[in-house]
């Protein structure tokens, strides 16, 4: 390549950098894994489309890598939290008004011998639950129940389960569900009801939070035309 | 050996601390790899747990990474610096600490996730370079004990065994005897010739050999120089005289024995100092030093008189020869000095001097007393003709009608006595007047002489007498003594010239200690001193050696004989006395006339000898032989006695007079013969006439200075001895004293 091809490269780039930059280019990340991040990117995809200022790319991280990337900015936003719960640390980061996902974490088991509403029913038991999942990894150790086994994944879990290791496990519901699925495990059944649910909120970036109304509007939108219902079932559908 | 395990053990620890060096440096190598490779092995693995924020994951590997070899501790911490995780723990000083930054590439930016921090101890490396150290050394001081005495028995057998002979050989070798020659214990020497020992065995032989000749050529030329350094030794030491050597700064070097005796220092006390200290006089010693070896530093020695100080402070005189002390080649090498003391030799040329001095005056009065006394003993003959003749012719005048003629005999009669006494003092002088000593009371002599002298004296010079008590009495002639003190006074008065004071002192010394002023004898002891002081003009000191002398005055001519002095002298000397005279210009004289005292009661009472009564008729012609070489007292002599009836035969020739005699032996009665004779002496002719007549009387008539005295005349067989010159009428009284006896006994 001489000179000459050099620079009208550079020219041509030049010229078509602009028309990208028109709408606003929002990398979100979760640090759900799938199923959940499968439900995340279905609905933020949807959003991307209606937003058509705002260009929407979306990635699954570790959890923590997830939050500390948003509220530092290199990313621009994070789906999906508990505002309350994550705003005291990552300061940087605001939420959106309106939930499109909530938090259901829900004890899997064989067998119910007794009735499990609350995470206080599960001491008597050997639980475990997923490392990660900072709310059942916190209320399990509160309970204190009889054996508590903190696994890495949720398969862990559900093969423990599966050989009689514990008799609950405490996971995201939809996670135990993915799980059940690909270790193709059928004897485990999810306990109803949840033993807590907790709505989770897309937090943005500081930077974007002029984006906010724009957001709680799409999402408005788009559980009023039941996208996001539609969304869901396809989802649990696919579990099943 | 213990030159090769020092220079080992050095090489030892030179290369063990290279070696230490080295491996430390791999050491820390090691751990700087093992870090590295936690780089390359685990960093992603890290990152990756850091990324996904699995802390238990990272603890894990944290945990792993800790256990390493060399890894006590790791850590990791945030971007923020808070600590995520940690592992091991730091206890110890000596580590080495890695960051790493742990990085994740995130959307095409670098995201700093957080920093791994990797603690390694060095202890492991210093432990093993212990280890290390502990095997060197010990594996090393085997080795060196080891080649040590390989090389040691190696040297042995090569080298040290021989070396161990040639010292044997050297120990053994005498200076006495000719060594006999070295050879080694070696297999094949003839091929090893020219080798180092066998050089070294070649060359000690040779050298041997060589220093027993230059032994031998040493030790005669040492016995040659020990026998001359002996002999110089001695010869130096036993030199009288003292002998300084000193440098030529005048340092003392060397000093002989007689150096010692005479300064009293040894020669450690004065080696090294300069001869200064030995000078008298501080001045001499700058002086000497410019005179004798400074402007004829090279001159011959030369000899000088010069006062030295010894030891003890005193002083000596000295004769000294002092120069340089010259080589062959004319180097001087020092200065030296003979010294000789010459104190005694100064004290006894003074001495000398003086006896020559007072020998001199001796001889001189001795010589003066012969003339004189020959003078008096010739005037003596002829006055006795004179006097013999004037009074035979008085005799014959007495009757003469010209009274002229006996006054001119009477004249010459008195001028002939005036002679006559003349000659007395001349003979007294010299000792030849005959004297009567006995012992004589100086006290009462002193009245006699004071009161004759007073009425001479004039009143305005005061006569004064001091006399001691218990003054013993002296052994003179009373009529001499009488006039030695008449003539000492005199003297005395004349030299006041008519004021002044006479003093006549007589005391007993009994310690005297002085010296006879003309004999020049020594006057020690007990004495009876009779002093005669004036006030006068006193005596020049020129001519006070001389005042003795016979015929020297001070006095007008005509006033005086210049005879008292001396007459004072032989009279004095005759009875074993002596005089010594203090005199003062302006001020006075003292004559100290020195007696030796009488102590036992010598005193015999004088007798009054009855006067000779003689007449014409007393010789009854009785025959006389006259012998007297002077013819004119035998003829005198001869006429004297023919007067006095006396049968006369005079003769001149004692030999002649022999002849007589033996032809007619029994004719003589008495012969009258003089001492001194040509021919015969008169005891000679007097022992050869009494061969034939013992028992013929002999009246020996002698003069001054004769050989025989009184004494041996008569033991002799002389019957009287009568000094000349003879009293004409004591000879007839002597004479015809003998004759009568002889007849009475006949």
């Amino acid at each position: 390549m001489n000179l000459f091809s050099t620079l009208i490269t550079a020219l041509l780039l030049s010229i078509t950098t602009p028309l990208c930059s028109a709408e606003t280019q929002l990398h979100i990340t979760t640090g759900f894994t799938s199923p959940v991040s499968d439900f995340y990117h279905s609905v933020l995809t949807e959003a991307d489309k209606r937003l058509t200022d705002i260009a929407i790319s979306f990635e699954v991280l570790p959890a923590e890598r997830s939050l500390m990337l948003a509220n530092q900015g290199i990313n621009d936003g994070e789906c999906c939290r508990i505002p309350a719960v994550i705003t005291p640390e990552y300061k940087n980061l605001v939420a959106i008004n309106e939930s499109f996902f909530s938090a259901r974490f829900s004890a899997f088991g064989k067998e119910q011998t007794t009735p499990i509403n609350r995470f206080e029913d599960l001491k008597p038991f050997a639980v475990g639950t997923v490392e990660g999942w900072k709310i059942a990894v916190i209320k399990v150790k509160e309970v204190k129940p009889a054996e508590v086994h903190i696994v890495t994944t949720p398969e862990q879990l559900f093969q423990m389960l599966d050989q009689d290791r514990l008799d609950y496990g405490v996971v995201g519901y939809l996670s135990g569900l993915h799980s059940m699925s690909k270790l193709k495990l059928d004897s485990i059944h999810a306990i109803e009801p949840p033993l807590i649910e907790k709505p989770l909120y897309l937090v943005l970036h500081n930077k974007h939070k002029a984006l906010i109304p724009v957001f709680n509007k799409v999402l408005i939108d788009m559980k009023h035309d039941g996208t996001i219902s539609r969304i869901y079932n396809e989802l649990i559908k696919s579990l099943k | 050996m213990l030159y090769i395990v020092l220079f080992s053990s050095v090489v030892t620890l030179i290369l063990t601390a290279i070696q230490l060096r080295i491996d430390y440096n791999e050491g820390i190598d090691v751990i700087h790899q093992r870090i590295d490779q936690i780089k390359f092995t685990n960093i992603d693995s890290i990152t990756q747990a850091l990324w996904t924020i699995d802390h238990s994951s990272i603890q894990i590997q944290l945990d792993g990474l800790s256990r390493i070899n060399d890894i006590i501790f790791v850590k990791i911490t945030d971007e923020n610096d808070q600590l995520i995780s940690s592992s091991g723990e730091i206890n110890t000083d000596n580590i080495i600490s890695e960051n790493i930054v742990i990085h994740q590439r995130y959307r095409g930016r670098e995201i700093t996730l957080g920093k791994l921090t990797v603690v390694a101890t060095k202890e492991n490396v210093y432990q093993h370079l212990i280890d290390t150290v502990i095997v060197i050394l010990i594996s090393q001081a085997i080795k060196t004990f080891l080649v040590s005495l390989f090389v040691l028995f190696i040297f042995y057998y090569l080298v040290t065994r021989h070396l161990e002979k040639i010292a044997q050989h050297s120990d053994k070798l005498e200076l006495t005897a000719r060594p006999s020659p070295l050879t080694l214990d070696r297999n094949n020497a003839s091929k090893r010739k020219d080798d180092e020992l066998e050089r070294v065995v070649s060359s000690i032989n040779r050298m041997s050999d060589n220093i027993y000749d230059s032994y031998q050529k040493l030790i005669n030329n040492q016995d040659t120089l020990t026998d001359r350094e002996a002999k110089f030794s001695a010869m130096f030491n036993s030199m009288t005289d003292a002998i300084i050597y000193a440098d030529n700064e005048r340092h003392i070097l060397q000093t002989n024995a007689a150096f010692t005796q005479l300064f009293g220092y040894n020669e450690a006390e004065v080696k090294g100092k300069t001869t200064l200290m030995l000078y008298a006089n501080p001045e001499e010693y700058s002086e000497q030093g410019q005179k004798r070896y400074n402007v004829e530093i090279k001159s011959r020695p030369s000899i000088y008189e010069i006062e030295y100080r010894r030891k003890d402070g005193s002083t000596f005189a000295s004769e000294t020869m002092g120069g340089a002390v010259l080589l062959p080649n004319g180097t001087q090498v020092g200065l030296i000095g003979i010294i000789r003391d010459i104190s005694d030799r100064n004290q006894a040329e003074k001495e000398k001097n003086q006896l020559q001095k007072e020998l001199h005056q001796s001889q001189k009065m001795e010589a003066i007393g012969q003339l004189t006394g020959g003078i008096a003993h010739d005037f003596n003959n002829i006055l006795a003709s004179i006097l013999g003749y004037s009074e035979l012719a008085g005799n014959l005048l007495k009757h003469s009608d010209d009274a002229r003629l006996s006054r001119y005999i009477e004249r010459i009669s008195k001028a002939g006595e005036r002679a006559r006494d003349l000659v007395t003092q001349m003979l007294a002088f010299s000792r030849s007047a005959p004297s009567d000593p006995q012992a004589i009371k100086l006290p009462a002599l002193i009245n006699d002489v004071t009161s004759l002298l007073r009425p001479t004296i004039p009143s305005s010079i005061k006569l004064v007498t001091q006399v001691s008590d218990h003054v013993p009495a002296v052994f003179m002639d009373n009529t001499q003594m009488h006039q030695i003190l008449m003539n000492l006074c005199i003297n005395a008065r004349d030299a006041m010239a008519g004021n002044g004071t006479l003093t006549i002192t007589l005391s007993y010394e009994t310690h005297m200690d002085a010296i006879c002023q003309t004999c020049s004898a020594v006057i020690q002891g007990e004495y009876v001193k009779l002093t005669v002081e004036d006030t006068g003009t006193g005596i020049q000191t020129d001519i006070l050696d001389s005042i003795f002398e016979p015929f020297l005055t001070t006095k007008e001519v005509g006033k005086g004989s210049g005879m008292g002095l001396s007459v004072v002298h032989g009279i004095l000397h005759k009875h074993n006395s002596h005089i010594i005279v203090e005199t003062e210009l302006g001020v006075g004289t003292r004559f100290h006339l020195l007696m030796p005292p009488i102590k036992a009661n010598l005193f015999t009472p004088e007798i009054e000898q009855p006067p000779v009564q003689l007449t014409q008729d007393d010789g009854q012609g009785k025959h006389i032989l006259v012998v007297d070489d002077e013819e004119s007292v035998a003829l005198f002599l001869q006429e004297f006695l023919q007067l006095h009836n006396y049968q006369v035969t005079a003769t001149t020739s004692s030999k002649q007079a022999v002849e007589l005699f033996k032809q007619s032996a029994t004719d003589f009665d008495l012969i009258i013969t003089d001492q001194t004779m040509p021919e015969l002496t008169g005891t000679e002719m007097m022992l050869q006439i009494f061969q034939r007549r013992p028992d013929v009387p002999v009246i020996l008539c002698s003069g001054y200075n004769e050989r025989v005295g009184e004494k041996e005349a008569l033991e002799l067989g002389c019957t009287q001895y009568m000094a000349k010159p003879v009293n004409n009428q004591l000879l007839l009284q002597v004479v015809h004293d003998i004759l009568l006896a002889n007849q009475t006994l006949n």
